[in-house]
């Protein structure tokens, strides 16, 4: 059964329901979906972090977990190897990498959604609980956007709005006006009443927030102006512990029927690795430990939690043990009663004297052996100047003696620990990358909520210098394509664009520059496939780009780089892009026809299998299904059925394809075959795909100078003297038409002719 | 003798140990906001990297060797 549907110029498509079948995501291997998400983060917690927490409870409560693994942390290449918290952070929220020192941002910009919005606009509630400042990077990446880690002042703000249920952590600092004691605000903006105002009940102490988390409503819990205290200078009576603010957490949260999302981050594990303090590591990674003992005892009563346990990257490059028979000695490590940072130093520099120094060192480091050598590398630390103190010659004291040791000061980048129990967990097994965790929450979330939008820019015939006009309107292209670009990264909606072919006139390098240099302008990523005109044919000059040269000069584009021609990507989360290459068969080099390779369906057929029940978009630049008056064999993928049988045995409902330069939509048998206008020819135009839920809209945008637009018209006209070339210039395109929305198959209402 | 220190990023990029000598001009390490490059202002020995929690930064503390450089003369 064939049918199609002459689109409408300008008009509206909404193809709903049925139109990606399977669009539902897939389920986890056991057919369990969470009610409730606990995402923990050990924040610096490499293994040796992990390691030292054992080697104090002796057991942890995170080896509880059912399923174990490894988790890779880098960053986008261009800040390097190792990550900072702010794109780890990304990482984990959102499933996509960014730039250090981004928070939940493309590095040109574009929001990224998270795993925490996504469940707050599904109706669940959510939670964000840390011991560091609450607009620190970690928690940040989960409710807010910013291009830069430091100015938490922004990040405060955004909160206010985010819609978070529970906000648990320090960082008052940031929320009250310039002028009130400890502030950091350059303005006069309270957000501790702004969230008031919104329902926050505002608590500063361990006890508010226990009596706060028995009652109903939103809590804002700011404990310190800073940080909170390292677990070892923590006074219990006062500040809650992060376990305490864990239950407190999810007591609030359990309330909501619809279920919820809690990350909760160790955040000064990561502080005190930086100091290569393992004393204050050990308490810190000890005091994660219970809140993941919080979280699982919570889990394993309800029955419907999923908790994962990672980290954002490790710290230090820690050793525990020296020698054959040096085992680390914990007792030295549990003798320390405050960390380096915040607490020894300071009592240090206050008394600098031999006798001081080593009063302290007995009193609370346990060490009542201090060498002379040891004393005066210490004095040395006190006079530098400042209010801080040195801390290397403190914590060598403990180092030396408990066989630590450290390679740095900073994040190292070796794989981190993943743990995960409850529904769902069988995901999380193995060696994986940050991404991975973000997107399988969204699987496991049941998809996403958020509507996406994306435009199509087909046929654009970059034709630099072209001498005249032929029905593509090469002196004009460059015109339309600008506009284009602009309206797109005008709207704030679009989250990515797809570019279905035929990028240039002939291949040309010089073209292909040109349009790539244009393309660049978009805010958000483009993707792209090789037209029939950007692959060097037989008769074109040597220079012109083959097909490799293209994938490759194209690279990051959805290809890798490799100068393979096909590719699978997933651009948002839950949405799988596969773009195929019709344009580069041996068989048709001298032939604007085209064929999908049997290696790419052998490819295609295993991809839709690994993606079954995501939602996927399929873009290939020559046209599967008939379209009307589209006659020549040419505008078809000549192995059109073979793909369009892997297609619908892959669940795939819907393929974009451009080479036509018709604005049309035929399908045949549930599969729909989305053709695109082109920049280059009448009616100059654009689309923009809307998918919210299952429903996808396609709108058509056309060039605004109707001047223009009526040239170009008039030359398809003139080279297309057919009732074909009729019918692509509007006359049946012009009817009115309507679209059942409801039913498997779509029903074109009003008159098609044949 | 004379000590300077420098503040850079604690996430990656220092490219000191403490003990280590570095010339006037090296690079210690990378700026917190804008990612560039900081050089050691004078030729020494990296004495102290000590973390501050607050600013998320690693301050580098340099002890000047000119009094060294002034015994061999």
């Amino acid at each position: 059964m064939k049918r199609r549907i002459f689109a409408k110029w300008g008009a509206t498509f909404l193809l709903l329901a049925t139109f990606f079948t399977g669009w539902a995501m897939a389920a986890a291997p056991d057919g369990e979906m969470p009610k409730n998400v606990i995402l923990m983060i050990g924040d610096g917690m490499g293994f040796p972090q992990l390691t030292l927490g054992k080697l104090a409870k002796g057991s942890l409560a995170i080896e509880e977990c059912q399923v174990g693994g490894a988790m890779t942390t880098q960053p986008l290449p261009s800040s390097g190897v190792i990550t900072d918290s702010a794109a780890a952070g990304t990482a984990l929220a959102t499933g996509y990498k960014t730039n250090n020192g981004i928070i939940s941002q493309t590095p040109e910009g574009k929001t990224l959604y998270t795993v925490l919005e996504n469940a707050r606009d599904k109706g669940k509630a959510t939670g964000l609980v840390t011991t560091t400042r609450i607009t620190h990077a970690t928690p940040a990446v989960f409710a807010t956007h910013i291009d830069d880690r430091d100015n938490e002042n922004a990040i405060a703000e955004q909160y206010v709005d985010s819609g978070v249920d529970i906000l648990l952590g320090g960082g008052l600092r940031h929320f009250i006006p310039k002028g009130q004691q400890g502030s950091k605000r350059n303005d006069e903006k309270d957000l501790v009443k702004e969230m008031e105002a919104k329902g926050y009940a505002f608590v500063k102490d361990r006890q508010g927030l226990l009596d706060a988390a028995n009652n109903e409503g939103k809590i804002l819990g700011l404990s310190k102006g800073s940080h909170m205290s390292y677990e070892l200078d923590r006074d219990p009576a006062k500040e809650p512990s992060i376990a305490e603010m864990t239950e407190a957490a999810i007591e609030a949260l359990k309330k909501d029927p619809e279920g919820f999302f809690l990350m909760v981050e160790g955040g000064r594990i990561d502080h005190a690795s930086h100091a290569n303090d393992a004393p204050t590591t050990m308490a810190d990674m000890v005091a994660f430990d219970e809140a993941v003992k919080a979280a699982l005892d919570f889990a394993k009563a309800d029955g419907n939690t999923l908790v994962i346990v990672t980290a954002d990257h490790a710290n230090g490059g820690l050793s525990i043990g020296m020698g054959e028979k040096q085992w680390a000695k914990p007792e030295v490590l549990f003798a320390v009663k405050g960390s380096a940072e915040e607490k020894i130093a300071p009592m240090l520099k206050k008394d600098p004297s031999p006798e001081a120094i080593k009063r302290i060192a007995a009193e609370y480091m346990g060490v009542t052996d201090l060498s002379d050598e040891e004393v005066a590398a210490i004095q040395q630390g006190l006079t530098v100047e400042g209010e801080w103190t040195a801390t290397d010659p403190i914590v060598a004291v403990i180092n030396v003696r408990a066989h630590t040791g450290w390679t740095t000061h900073e994040h190292d980048g070796c794989m981190v620990p993943l743990f995960a129990y409850g529904p769902g967990s069988a995901l999380f097994s193995g060696t994986k990358d940050n991404t991975y965790i973000g997107k399988t929450i969204f699987q496991l979330q049941g998809g996403v909520a958020k509507k996406v939008a994306f435009a199509v820019l087909s046929d654009l015939h970059m034709a630099l210098n072209e001498p005249e006009n032929t029905w593509k309107m090469f002196h004009y292209n460059q015109d339309v394509l600008s506009w284009a670009i602009d309206e797109i990264n005008e709207r704030q909606d679009i989250d990515f664009v797809l570019v279905p072919g035929d990028l240039t006139k002939d291949s040309e390098p010089y073209n292909h520059r040109a349009v790539k240099a244009m393309l660049d302008k978009l805010n958000v990523p483009y993707y792209v496939i090789p037209g029939n005109h950007d692959v060097k044919k037989d008769w074109m000059p040597q220079g012109n780009l083959g097909v490799a040269d293209f994938a490759r000069y194209y690279a990051g584009r959805g290809y890798d780089g490799s100068g393979k021609s096909w590719y699978s990507v997933d651009p948002v989360p839950g949405l799988q892009l596969i773009g195929l290459d019709s344009a580069s068969d041996p068989k048709f080099s001298n032939s604007w026809g085209g064929k999908v390779s049997d290696e790419q369906l052998k490819w295609l057929e295993e991809e839709l299998k690994a993606n079954k029940g995501k939602k996927v978009i399929v873009m290939v630049h020559h046209a599967l299904i008939k379209h009307e008056g589209k006659d020549d064999p040419r505008n078809y993928a000549e192995n059109a059925d073979a793909v369009k049988k892997i297609l619908r045995e892959g669940g795939v409902k819907t393929v974009i394809t451009g080479h036509l330069h018709v604005t049309d939509i035929a399908e045949e048998d549930g599969l729909y075959d989305i053709s695109s206008p082109a920049i280059s020819s009448y009616p100059l135009a654009y689309r923009v795909m809307e998918l919210s839920g299952d429903e996808l809209s396609v709108n058509t945008f056309w060039y605004p100078d109707s001047l223009v637009r009526e040239m170009a018209k008039t030359e398809l006209v003139k080279a297309k003297e057919t009732k074909t070339g009729a019918e692509q210039v509007g006359e049946l395109s012009d009817r009115s038409f309507a679209i059942n929305l409801g039913e498997k198959e779509l029903t074109a209402v009003g008159a098609i002719s044949k | 003798m004379r000590r300077v220190n420098v503040r850079v990023d604690a996430t990656a990029g220092v490219r000191v140990l403490s003990g280590v000598h570095v010339a006037e001009g090296d690079p210690v390490g990378k700026e917190l906001n804008t990612r560039e490059t900081v050089r050691s202002p004078i030729s020494g020995i990296v004495e102290f990297i000590t973390f501050d929690s607050d600013t998320h930064t690693l301050i580098v503390t340099i002890r000047s060797n000119c009094h060294e450089l002034s015994l061999k003369h």
